[in-house]
């Protein structure tokens, strides 16, 4: 006991909370049946922590701000798929889904990451718009999972695929940031000539977080191409990602590891409640919250309270960055 | 290739079109380092109005226009005071970095609300001169693409006089050099702000009413356009404001000579992967020495 009271003490309040809810994920749906429409919610939410903590790793730790991160989602969607249809256990076609986001990756930082500002969005953007138009007149009929898939399929097995991505995804990044890696990227975020006149190549720091950061949305992909069993390849390159990924580690908070998860439900929340009833009306709203709580909070709702902030013990990290000078 | 000389003035037209997209977004860019990726959703709202205004109360696109302009304007004044004007004091890389993400925003709720108020239906503006083709020596030209190509030089005229004669212009550009400095100089850097927002959608309020002209309006045209309008800036050069007809030009040459060669479903491919390759191994733009 006296042990098990040292141990938690270590790991501090947040990390208990956190080691709670996730042991509670894990748990519930082993012992209460939660029904298909909870499950296929958890599924989406956890795909939504994925994305926006890879997002996140880029955007809140690296300050460079990816706006085509749906084209590392898609690549890997369409990677996972075409890798599991050619009979490759489902790891492996995971795995390939995460690499051929990181390949598209490899092809677009070298050059924008060199340079400071906005190119690296821009970049990222256009890589995106053209990966969707090739997939789109080249892709044009739904890619349906292989017979074998059908027969192993539940629902469950689904949501715990998931959540084991969502959960391997907090662990790299919670590794990335508190290892020398993340320290270098957010020197690099405060100040890139600092950084520079340190020692440090700044390129080739953001370019590894970039890898990183692109093969976790791969995974993403091919965990949401597992759960739905076909995709429909134009629709996996679609902005609607990249805007879901943006809003809810805006939301939560930038450089934080629990501002995504948090943001995540709040965005899936608004669009379970007000997308059943107005499916326009919920992207309005969000984009209202959304503007509201980078004019009142920069750095989201993480750093809400002192209060919230001191029980978390991860919040406003990014609060540097956002103070005027 | 009989028709190569038809698809260039379709190109020219389009390059013209591309340049007056791009133009508001590379005069903010230049003054207030604010990359506003919202600037085609705001140019789809300078089309909506264009529309609505002659649809409902008949006013013809043209002479609306000083009207949608000056109504552009004042939402960009308000677009500074309520939200950019809270960016201003940061440093500059974190201010590209914050007014993506806060145009992101706005782009959520604009292009959403068009599809609320106006339905992703095509909404086309038809005057009794939108079809009138002119004939010159074969090739066959709309009106419409030459009144844009006019309306866009007029605009373009206005604004380098008003930059390079005016002492409120003057100001601009020398808070675009160096704002601290122009500041210690006694320069209002918020009033300067604020005109600089302003006149940059009131370009993109230009930019709609042409575009309501030549161009069935949607609402998902702002995210679209948006894009091009970006490529373009990087390769005119960030916040140059005379590049970027030169570099508008080029893009869309490239786009009509890839529609012709390969197809016109890999046009947009094409210029974009261009593009990429540019970005790669002539980052500062296509005109820096």
């Amino acid at each position: 006991m006296n042990k098990l009271k040292q141990a938690a003490s270590s790991i501090g309040l947040t990390g208990t909370i956190v080691i709670v809810f996730a042991l509670a994920l894990i748990v519930v749906p082993l012992v209460v049946d939660l029904g298909n429409y909870i499950l296929t919610i958890l599924i989406s939410l956890l795909v939504f922590v994925t994305l926006s903590e890879s997002w996140n790793l880029m955007g809140g730790y690296a300050g460079q701000v990816n706006l085509g991160l749906a084209a590392y989602f898609g690549t890997g969607a369409l990677c996972y798929m075409l890798v599991y249809r050619a009979g490759a256990p489902l790891p492996v076609a995971m795995v390939a889904g995460g690499l051929g986001a990181t390949v598209v990756a490899c092809i677009i930082g070298p050059p924008t990451l060199r340079l400071r500002g906005a190119y690296f969005g821009i970049g990222t953007m256009a890589v995106a718009e053209v990966l969707r138009l090739i997939s789109t007149t080249t892709f044009t009929q739904t890619i349906y999972s292989p017979a074998s898939y059908w027969i192993t399929f539940t629902l469950t097995k689904s949501y715990y695929i998931a959540l084991a991505v969502a959960i391997g995804t907090i662990v790299v990044a919670y590794l990335v940031v508190h290892s020398r890696l993340g320290l270098v990227l957010q020197a690099i975020r405060d100040d890139e000539d600092a950084a520079n006149a340190s020692g440090i190549n700044p390129a080739r720091y953001k370019m590894i977080v970039f890898i990183i950061s692109s093969f976790l949305a791969g995974v993403a992909g091919g965990v949401l191409s597992y759960h739905r069993g076909n995709i429909n390849v134009p629709g996996q390159f679609t902005m609607d990602w990249t805007i879901g990924a943006i809003v809810a580690a805006t939301i939560g908070g930038w450089g934080t590891l629990t501002g995504p998860v948090l943001g995540s439900m709040i965005f899936v929340l608004l669009r379970e409640i007000l997308g059943r009833t107005v499916p326009t009306g919920y992207l309005i709203v969000t984009g209202v919250v959304f503007v509201l709580v980078i004019t009142f909070l920069p750095d989201g709702l993480t750093s809400s309270g002192a209060m919230i902030r001191s029980a978390l013990g991860w919040g406003g990290r990014s609060s540097e960055a956002t103070l005027p000078e | 290739m009989a028709q190569l000389p038809q698809i260039l003035a379709y190109g020219i037209i389009l390059g013209v079109f591309y340049g007056l997209v791009t133009i508001g977004l590379s005069l903010l860019f230049g003054v207030m380092k604010y990359l506003n990726i919202a600037h085609g959703s705001f140019m789809m709202l300078g089309a909506y109005a264009s529309y609505w205004l002659f649809m409902l109360w008949d006013i013809d696109p043209i002479l609306s226009i000083p009207l949608v302009m000056a109504l552009m304007f004042l939402v960009g004044c308000l677009l500074y005071k309520l939200l950019f004007s809270r960016l201003s004091k940061v440093s500059e890389d974190v201010r590209i970095n914050s007014s993506m993400i806060m145009a992101f925003g706005l782009i959520l709720i604009l292009d959403n609300s068009a599809i609320a108020l106006w339905t992703t239906n095509i909404k086309i503006l038809n005057t009794s001169y939108t079809s009138t083709m002119l004939e010159f020596m074969g090739i066959r030209i709309p009106l419409t693409g030459l009144i844009v190509i006019g309306l866009t030089s007029l605009a373009i005229l206005a604004l380098h006089l008003f930059l390079g004669r005016t002492y409120l212009g003057k100001s601009i550009r020398a808070t675009s050099q160096d704002w601290e400095a122009a500041s210690l100089l006694g320069t209002n850097i918020d009033r300067i702000y604020l005109v600089s927002c302003g006149i940059s959608l009131a370009l993109a309020g230009l930019a709609g009413a042409c575009f309501a002209l030549t161009y069935p309006i949607s609402p998902d045209i702002g995210l679209r356009w948006v894009l091009f309008a970006m490529v373009v800036l990087v390769l005119a050069g960030m916040g140059k404001i005379k590049e970027v007809f030169l570099a508008g030009l080029i893009m869309a040459m490239l786009e009509q000579l890839s529609s012709v060669v390969i197809g016109a479903e890999y046009r947009g491919i094409v210029s974009l992967a261009v593009f990429i390759l540019i970005l790669i191994f002539k980052p500062q733009g296509l005109f820096e020495k």
